[in-house]
């Protein structure tokens, strides 16, 4: 009971952090899972289930609203089960996944739910900013996370309770070794998912060749994740110095010599308030009708209030930020809240709005393109190599390469686009974010290059018979078909197997639930018979 | 100019454009199109920087309908009446989608689905685009379901 109580917390905890400070990214299965392990005194089967999860669903981010499977919930419910099961670590990780992964799959269907609830609300908020009513509206903000919480945390709890009773146990010391090892060998395929979704959302047919750097680097330097990710980091400061293919556009006059002459009217104080308010809440009140607004308009009214003293303008700054608002929250939405509070210092509300919806969609391509597809898919999956080889050092490395630079970077999106006020637009028409958002393809693509054999783990454990004939004499000797194709080319396997997940998501264009569901039969089968698994058979 | 794909979005090039249609589509070109947009230096200049490296034109929907032909475009317009204008126009799209339309105040409106709304006058030119014999679906995302959005307005009563 104790346990199943504070796996909720965690859930709880989990969920805010996904929608307000991003502190620890702890919605992603690596870290929701690895804390879940710890929560059970599991350490390793948290580990184990988090990584797999995690690398099933690389690039795998809500990006406008669209639902995606629960791998939080599903990492945590798999962790809990997986600790009352039957059986040797591995044999209870790959229950966990087993059960982790139909779940989070499953309970998708549930999130529609609680951003529904938040819409209905977003509209008694709307009455609140027209009353001028400050903390109706700051209430209706923090009690959105209501629904957002409870369609995970309710879940999570009632599998962690029925975890906790022996029954558990007992199902799964019926379940057959066979399955086990076959559960075993898929949770060893599931990274090829992620990443043939990943490279489904990259220029594959411009830049594969940067596969062949981490490739190489990996499969016949054997170099460690970390090198080739330096590696990576040189090739792409490369790209970006010396292949500038993108025309730089004139910047226009009247933006390049709007000087900031306004009058400073707001305080340390008013600014630190915005930014806190936007940091540890930006999209708990995230809905289908205004997605971001409230979360937005909350921000700005200490900014509102200082700038309006009439109740009439603070009104209808209220309800100017109220309206539709969306972007990535950690780069792009601290700049555009940065750049809205200066314009209405300067006086220009209009323009405030304007700059707002003229800067939010662009923000949102780079923004989640950079966050999503390339910086954390990159820490996590480095992350998760770790935690599979039961490294503690995998989630505590992504959980701080989240937390420092995403405060860092968002810190001082805020504070730049506020000094620069008006001169904004100037420094953003310069190309450079163009030019990171390319750097950051390519640092992916020649780290992916050495990801996929490093982690994508299957042999053929196949032999065959050949008769030979030594000194005269015929020998049978068998023969294992994995070091023959090891011959041809190493990690040949692997690399087929991405290949042709890539081919089902992007080619044949089945759904991801689909893929996952193929490549779990097909491991499971493979498994099962004996004829795969993720590594050869220690030599007798 | 004949698009291959129509797309309305409010928010014209963003995550689900960049992450997941434009490679699904295997387009080659964007055009956004709106008169506002296409007037706005800062839009004009930000929008081709998102689009992850395809040429990008931003063009107003004059400028659009006198562009010349691309099949491999992928059409991106922001509000509904541009997708009307276009159709009187005289484009032809394979495919009208309409993506993400958020509430703009005036107007009442209602949420057709989960990500758009339309008002009373939007209904009546929508049903008119889809009489004329434009395929008019709503699909968020490549892995979602195209829904006829015909009968979406019936069923909301507009």
């Amino acid at each position: 009971m104790l346990v199943a109580l504070a796996l909720t917390l965690w859930a709880i905890y989990c969920t805010y952090d996904g929608l307000g400070p991003f502190l620890i990214y702890a919605q992603r299965p690596l870290i929701a899972g690895s804390v879940a392990g710890l929560i059970v005194g599991h350490p390793l089967l948290g580990l184990l289930i988090g990584a797999t999860l995690e690398l099933a669903a690389l690039g795998v981010y809500t990006y406008g609203g669209a639902t995606i499977p629960d791998y939080q919930t599903g990492a945590i419910v798999g962790t809990a089960l997986a600790a009352g099961a039957a059986g040797a670590p591995a044999a209870q990780a790959a229950i966990g996944i087993g059960v982790g992964l139909p779940a989070a799959i499953l309970l998708s269907a549930l999130d529609p739910v609680g951003k529904m609830v938040t819409t209905a609300l977003v509209h008694r908020a709307d009455g609140y900013a027209a009353d001028g009513n400050a903390r109706g509206l700051a209430m209706i903000h923090w009690v959105s996370l209501v629904p957002w919480v409870a369609v995970r945390a309710v879940p999570t709890f009632l599998a962690a309770l029925a975890a906790s009773g022996g029954l558990v146990k007992d199902i799964t010391a019926s379940i057959p070794a066979g399955f086990v090892q076959g559960m075993t060998l898929a949770g060893s395929l599931l990274p090829a998912v992620g990443f043939a979704l990943l490279l489904g959302m990259m220029e594959l047919s411009r830049y594969w060749y940067l596969l062949l750097i981490g490739f190489v680097g990996f499969a016949y330097l054997h170099l460690p994740v970390l090198g080739i990710a330096l590696i990576g980091v040189a090739v792409a400061m490369l790209f970006v110095t010396l292949k500038r293919d993108e025309p730089v556009l004139a910047v226009p006059e009247a933006a390049a010599e709007a000087e900031s002459t306004v009058d400073p009217r707001l305080t340390k104080q008013d600014l630190r308030r915005v930014y806190r308010r936007y940091f540890w809440s930006s999209q708990i009140s995230w809905n289908y009708e205004r997605m971001q607004a409230l979360g937005f308009a909350y921000s700005m009214e200490p900014v509102l209030r200082r700038l309006y003293p009439e109740k009439a303008d603070y009104v209808a700054g209220l309800q100017r930020h109220l309206q539709f608002f969306n972007t990535s929250v950690l780069v792009g939405g601290p700049l555009i809240l940065g750049s809205s509070v200066a314009l209405e210092e300067a006086g220009t509300p209009k323009s405030a709005a304007s700059t707002k919806v003229a800067l939010m969609g662009p923000m949102a391509g780079i923004g989640d393109t950079v966050v999503f597809a390339l910086y954390n898919s990159i820490v996590f999956t480095m992350g998760a190599s770790w935690a599979l080889q039961g490294n503690w050092l995998g989630p505590a490395f992504a959980a701080v390469m989240v937390l420092v630079p995403y405060a860092l970077v968002r810190r001082w999106q805020f504070g730049f686009a506020y000094r620069e006020g008006k001169r904004l637009a100037g420094h953003l028409a310069a190309g450079a974010l163009a030019r990171v958002a390319q750097g950051a393809t390519v640092l992916g693509f020649v780290v992916l290059g050495g990801f996929i054999p490093s982690i994508v783990k299957v042999v053929t454990t196949l032999t065959y018979r050949q008769t030979t004939t030594v000194q005269g004499q015929p020998v049978t000797q068998s023969v294992a078909i994995q070091n023959q194709l090891d011959e041809l080319l190493p990690f040949l396997l692997p690399v087929l197997v991405t290949a042709g997940v890539y081919l089902l998501t992007v080619k044949a264009r089945l759904r991801p639930v689909w893929v996952i569901g193929i490549v779990v039969v097909a491991g499971v089968v493979l498994g099962w018979l004996g004829w795969f698994a993720p590594s050869a058979p220690a030599k007798s | 100019m004949a698009g291959a794909h129509v797309r309305i979005d409010n928010r014209l090039i963003h995550g689900q454009v960049t992450l997941a249609w434009t490679r699904r589509l295997g387009v080659r070109r964007l055009v956004v199109c709106n008169d506002d947009v296409a007037a706005d230096d800062l839009q004009r200049m930000l929008l081709p920087q998102a689009a992850r490296g395809l040429p990008t034109d931003v063009l107003s929907v004059e400028a659009t309908l006198a562009a010349e032909a691309a099949a491999d475009a992928m059409i991106i317009a922001k509000h509904p009446e541009d997708v009307f204008r276009l159709v009187e126009g005289g484009l032809r799209p394979e495919v009208v989608n309409v993506g993400n339309v958020a509430p703009r105040p005036g107007d009442p409106y209602t949420m057709v689905t989960r990500s758009v709304a339309v008002t009373a006058d939007e209904a009546d030119a929508y049903r008119k685009l889809a009489a004329a014999g434009v395929p008019l679906v709503t699909q968020l995302l490549p892995q979602d379901k195209p829904a006829e959005f015909v009968p979406l307005l019936d069923r909301k009563g507009l």
